[in-house]
């Protein structure tokens, strides 16, 4: 799964300290999410989506597409 | 299905987020003190089990003295699963996979031990061989899967 939190979170002005603390999550799980090692679950993705106020399907696409 | 947490939704300005951060920060910190403290007291019942207890001789509380270890373990255990409800996905997902292999790895461990026996190779430490397989398999993967960092 490829993302563009990275993006999403810079473009906002946010590090991923102050995103986390957003999230609920810690700062090791925002790095892991935006290098790709690690795809959240549903929920979590739902919050990052309402944080960056757009559709989970922009902010996350699969591989391939 | 929560769309997030409490914390998330109020979280709107800069000041909220790092009075959030340093409390998540203390209480990760006061988390590796109870830790450090129930690994120091683990550490010093067993000493003085083999010091005090005599669990090689005859008197019958030597048995209640190799009970000892257990209140820091208890204490351990308590800190571990209080932390562990603390830990986010992501974290989970590493600390569970350094778990499986500390498990699997003493689990076999135990179970080739056993079969020596069987076979006729008594070990009379066996299982603090177990320990050691089963605690430096589930250290090493932590190591290498960056759990450590997530305690």
């Amino acid at each position: 799964m490829e993302n563009i939190i990275r993006r999403e979170r810079e473009k906002r002005g946010w590090t991923q300290a102050a995103l986390a603390v957003r999230l609920g999550v810690s700062r090791q799980t925002v790095n892991a999410i935006e290098t790709g090692k690690y795809d959240p679950s549903l929920p979590l993705a739902f919050r990052i989506a309402r944080q960056f106020g757009q559709p989970i399907e922009e902010l996350f696409v699969a591989e391939g597409q | 299905m929560s769309l997030g947490s409490p914390h998330s939704e109020a979280m709107t300005n800069e000041t909220d987020i790092q009075e959030e951060a340093r409390s998540r920060g203390a209480q990760r910190r006061r988390s590796w003190i109870r830790l450090v403290i129930g690994v120091v007291g683990y550490a010093a019942a067993m000493i003085a089990v083999r010091v005090w207890g005599h669990l090689g001789g005859t008197d019958p509380w030597r048995f209640l003295w190799a009970f000892l270890p257990l209140i820091p373990a208890a204490w351990l255990v308590i800190n571990i699963t209080l932390r562990a409800r603390q830990l986010d996905e992501y974290q989970i997902k590493l600390v569970y996979r350094a778990l499986v292999v500390g498990f699997t790895v003493a689990i076999f461990t135990a179970a080739t031990l056993g079969m020596l026996g069987i076979s006729g190779l008594y070990l009379p430490y066996a299982g603090w061989i177990v320990v050691f397989a089963g605690g430096v398999s589930w250290g090493v993967t932590n190591i290498v899967t960056g759990a450590v960092r997530q305690f």
